[in-house]
This record gives structure tokens, C-alpha cells and sequence, in this order.
């Protein structure tokens, strides 16, 4: 097997060892083998251990393949992000979705804790399209616009979501652990509903693969070998925010997995796209899983997991800025 | 090939290019020359299919504008000015990627050697792109241009940056180069040498075409430039007089 496969096979073999690992923490413990011969007796139709069973069906498996979607899903459009404004710095969120959906959870909280998941990605939704409508330029979206224009809609919509919170009697707890993310209501809808969303906007990201590399050089170098710039911006871009704001309306806004885990991807397996956005997509699965794992076996009682993945990414990011090889990688 | 009746190419309300009217034919070898921000790079683009632009621009008969670009790609190849990529690429990698418009999954690309081996960079194969030279940058471009095939190949000053011997080696595959070229040069020895149409710019106007190693070129440039130069055995192009008084 050629090594950049080799890698990607590790990867999945870790997430698979993380998967595991995490259905047995918990506060009932459930040993690592008995994970395996639970789930495997319960399909062979053989008796097994009904109270195991339920913790491992119903509370910790859709939680953990949440984990992991929603891993993959920052992963990917963090990727996205990057290459197509080859930008290091780009992230999911960059295009003003994490502050629609505050405003969105913000006026939800408000109303009824029921219309918090669909506001958040209604006004997630909306400010991303803000953002794309000012950043057109001759038909075809301009990175450098895009990027100062997210962040005039990100501040825009985080104004009017702390004005919000500041005047009204917003339950301040609920919209702080919001914010920061949790995957605490994890339930099996979510990740079906998630899981239908990206098998429908993830082959439409994975198609361009041949396109990425090339998008890399530059939009007009690009064009010039034959790539359909504006076509490929519009429908990455579009795919990746529709599923990022739906994955932020479920667990609230999570961040440094998008920016980072294509970062260690580009370590550990190069610059072609065609190993590098499996790889993110396995190391942000990986990543979240780890992180979630941790903020819900935190002894003092759960914590929101974007606080974690800030402490574990951040240094991350930090290690791979003093390693010199983030912009003048190979040098 | 090329046909351009009115040109004219606008950024914004400022007007970069005026009435440009000419016309280039197959193989032919064109150097663009003229002074700072007389609108060569902006020609260079327009000619690439990425301004939009007033008047007509005939390609192989068909208005520029009604290309889509993939076909386009197949006619015109654009090596870019100044590039410098932070990427981890080989060069051999770099290359497929001008093969993209003809397999989509460049990758798997066959029989880049004789690209490479065409500007001399076939040793540099297996290197990555962000640590070999600007000099060898520039022939990893033009090599990845060969690649895509095109019946065009248009450079903006490739040999700015270069070494005499680089300078040298990459004008002789370009001049050799059974393509229509276009080039924008600033060395005026060069155009004057190598190539057989030389286009004056100035203050986005097309000041005149010239052909190579002719005296209308020389007295063209002496006003372009308000410096007189005369031609010393036919062949270099130097200031009359001694340089400094």
C-alpha cells in the first residue's frame, strides 16, 4: 500500500479505536470488550447485556456519531475555506455563519427553546447570503471581499445578538452554553438528518477534487488552465455553508476544528487534495470525538466542548506556527 | 488567430485600454513592449479571457466572450508575471496540472518528460516547487503551459528575474516554439532580436506594430522613450553618444 493510503487507513482505524473508546467512558463504564461483544451479540441475535445495549444505543452511539459528523463537516469546509481563498487563516465560519446563528439561537431563546435549532440555521443561512451577495464582483465571488465582508456581517449580526441578550431576559446560561458549543442533545435525528445532509452536499464538495489543487494557484492562473472558477466557488462554498450552518444550528458554534484539522492533514499527507480532504475529514472526526469525550467526562459535570477544542487547538496552532513550516512549508 | 477591431478595456470608470486595433496570425511571434502602465499586463489579460472588455476580440473566429472556458483553455495558455507558491507540489506534479483540461484527474497524467525536457528542467522532476529558483519556477510554468497544449502561449516578462545564461536558454525555447507567442519584454534588444512582430504600447494606446530587426522599431522606441537609439551591427539597440555627459 502506497504511504499517503496508509495514512489515510491509519486514520480510519483511529477513529474507529476512538469511537469505541468513547461509548464506553461514561458514567456507567462500560468495559472496551464489552462494547464490541454487546453490539455484536445484539446483531447475531444472542443474549446480551440489556442495560449496556440501551446506554450504548441511546445515549452514547448518536452522540458520538454526531461527534463525528460534525467533526467531518468542520473539517471540510474549513479545508474549503482555506483553498479557495488560500487563506491559512479561513475557517467554517468565516463567512459570517457563527454569528447569524448566535443572533438566530439568541432571538430562539427568546421565543421557545423549540425554534432554536431552526432560527440559528435560518439566520445562519441568511448571513452567509449577505456576505455572498456583497462579495460578487463581475459574477464571480472576490476571496479578498468575501473575507472583509464576513466579517462586517459578523459583527453586524453579533451586535444585534448582544444587544439582544444585554436587553432582554434571555435565559443567559442556556445562550452561553449555546455559544459555545455541546453536544449534550445529541438524539438519533440529529445525526440522520445530518448524515442525509452530507451524503447529498458532500459528493458535491468531493467532486471538485481535481479542481482544488488547481484553485490553489490562483483564481486567474486557474482560469487559464480550464477551470470553471465561478462554478466551482458557487457550489463549494453554497454546500459547505448549507451543512455547517446545520450542523451549528444542532451543537451551537464549535470552534478550531475547521481551521486546524486541515492544517495537521497538510503535515501529515501533502497538499493534493484528492489525500488531503480525506484526511480532514478523519482527523476533524477524530478531533471532535476526543474533544467531546473529554468535556463529558469532566468530573466536576459536562462542559461545553468548545472550550476544549479551543484548548486543545489553539496550542495546535501555535506548535504548527513555531514549526515555521505554515507558510513556507518544505523551506 | 487573433483579431481586435476597437479594443478597448475599462477597470471601473478608468479607461486602461483605447481602441486597440490588430490582428495575429498563427505562429506568429509577437513581443508587447512600452513603458510602465502603458496597459501591456491589462492586454495580456484581456487576450486571457479574464477582463471583459468593448469592442471585438476575435479568437480563431469566434468573439472572446462566447468561449467557455475550457475551451478556451485548449486555445490560450497565460504564464502569469510574478508567481511564488507556498505549495507543496513536485514539479512533475505542477505539470499534470496543465493536463487538466484534457484529463480532468491530472494526476494521472502520462508523458510530461518531454515538457520538461523541452525547457531543460527534466533533473528538477522530483522536486517541489516552492524550493527550486525563480529562473526555474518561470520554465516550471511554461513547462506546465506546454502541457496544457494550447495554440497560444502568452508570457508576461518571462525572463525578468532570470540569470544571462537563464535569460538566454529560456528565450531559445520560446523563440523555438512551434506556437503563436505573445510576450510582453521590456528588454528592447530582446524584441528587437527574437521576435518577428513587435507591438508599442503607450498610455493604453496601441502606438504601432512593428517588425523585428527593423530601423521604424528603433525610431519608434527613440520617441516612445525620449531617448535616441541607434543600432550597432544590426543587431543591439544602444543609446547614441556616451551614456553619461
Amino acid at each position: 500500500m502506497k504511504p499517503k493510503f496508509l495514512i489515510l487507513f491509519s486514520l480510519l482505524i483511529l477513529l474507529i479505536l476512538n469511537i469505541l473508546f468513547s461509548i464506553s467512558i461514561g458514567p456507567v463504564r462500560i468495559p472496551f470488550d464489552s462494547v464490541t461483544s454487546t453490539i455484536f451479540y445484539y446483531f447475531m441475535g444472542d443474549p446480551y447485556n440489556r442495560i449496556y445495549m440501551l446506554i450504548i444505543f441511546y445515549i452514547r452511539m448518536p452522540r458520538v456519531f454526531l461527534a463525528v459528523l460534525i467533526g467531518a463537516v468542520l473539517a471540510i469546509s474549513g479545508l474549503i475555506t482555506q483553498t479557495i481563498f488560500r487563506n491559512p487563516l479561513g475557517d467554517p465560519y468565516l463567512t459570517g455563519i457563527a454569528s447569524g446563528a448566535a443572533l438566530g439561537a439568541s432571538i430562539g431563546f427568546l421565543i421557545s427553546p423549540f425554534v432554536v435549532e431552526p432560527l440559528a440555521f435560518a439566520f445562519a443561512m441568511l448571513a452567509v447570503f449577505i456576505t455572498f451577495i456583497i462579495s460578487r464582483v463581475d459574477g464571480e465571488f472576490s476571496p479578498e471581499i468575501m473575507i472583509l465582508a464576513g466579517i462586517a456581517v459578523s459583527f453586524l449580526f453579533s451586535a444585534l445578538a448582544s444587544y439582544l441578550i444585554y436587553l432582554k431576559e434571555v435565559n443567559l446560561r442556556g445562550v452561553l452554553f449555546w455559544l459555545l458549543g455541546g453536544l449534550y442533545g445529541a438524539n438519533w435525528n440529529d445525526v440522520f438528518y445530518l448524515t442525509i445532509a452530507s451524503l447529498i452536499l458532500f459528493p458535491l464538495i468531493l467532486y471538485f477534487v481535481p479542481e482544488f489543487d488547481l484553485m490553489l494557484m490562483g483564481d486567474e492562473q486557474a482560469k487559464s488552465m480550464g477551470v470553471d472558477t465561478k462554478r466551482v466557488k458557487l457550489i463549494t462554498l453554497l454546500s459547505s455553508s448549507i451543512v455547517t450552518s446545520f450542523a451549528v444550528s444542532m451543537v451551537g458554534i464549535i470552534g478550531f476544528i475547521g481551521l486546524v484539522s486541515p492544517h495537521i492533514g497538510r503535515k501529515i499527507i501533502g497538499e493534493s487534495h484528492r489525500f488531503l480532504l480525506p484526511a480532514s475529514i478523519l482527523i476533524g472526526a477524530n478531533l471532535l470525538l476526543a474533544s467531546d469525550t473529554i468535556a463529558r467526562s469532566n468530573p466536576g459535570g459536562e462542559i461545553p466542548v468548545g472550550i476544549i477544542t479551543s484548548f486543545v487547538g489553539a496550542p495546535l496552532l501555535i506548535y504548527l506556527l513555531i514549526r515555521r513550516r505554515f507558510f513556507d512549508r518544505g523551506n | 488567430m487573433i483579431e481586435a477591431i476597437d479594443l478597448s478595456v475599462k477597470i471601473g470608470k478608468k479607461q486602461i485600454l483605447k481602441n486597440l486595433n490588430f490582428v495575429i496570425h498563427e505562429r506568429e511571434k509577437i513581443a508587447i513592449i512600452g513603458p510602465n502602465g502603458a496597459g501591456k499586463t491589462t492586454l495580456m489579460r484581456v487576450l486571457g479571457g479574464m477582463l471583459p472588455y468593448e469592442g471585438k476580440l476575435i479568437i480563431n473566429g469566434k468573439e472572446m466572450s462566447e468561449y467557455r472556458r475550457q475551451d478556451l483553455a485548449k486555445l490560450i495558455s497565460y504564464v502569469p508575471q510574478i508567481f511564488y507558491t507556498p505549495y507543496t507540489f513536485t514539479v512533475e506534479e505542477f505539470v499534470k496540472m496543465g493536463k487538466y483540461i484534457s484529463i480532468r484527474n491530472w494526476w494521472n497524467a502520462e508523458g510530461i518528460d518531454r515538457y520538461l525536457d523541452e525547457v531543460g528542467i527534466l533533473n528538477l522532476k522530483a522536486r517541489y516547487v516552492n524550493t527550486i529558483s525563480g529562473g526555474e519556477l518561470q520554465k516550471v510554468l511554461i513547462a506546465r503551459a506546454l502541457a496544457q497544449n494550447p495554440r497560444i502561449i502568452m508570457l508576461d516578462e518571462p525572463t525578468s528575474h532570470l540569470d544571462p545564461k537563464a535569460v538566454f536558454e529560456l528565450n531559445r525555447t520560446i523563440i523555438n516554439l512551434e506556437k503563436t507567442v505573445i510576450s510582453v519584454v521590456h528588454d528592447i534588444n530582446a524584441a528587437f532580436n527574437l521576435y518577428s512582430k513587435i507591438m508599442i504600447m503607450a498610455n493604453g494606446q496601441l502606438y504601432g506594430i512593428f517588425s523585428g530587426k527593423s530601423k521604424e522599431f528603433v525610431d519608434a522606441i527613440s520617441r516612445i522613450y525620449q531617448i535616441e537609439y541607434e543600432i550597432l551591427d544590426g543587431k543591439f539597440i544602444v543609446p547614441k553618444g556616451p551614456y553619461f555627459q
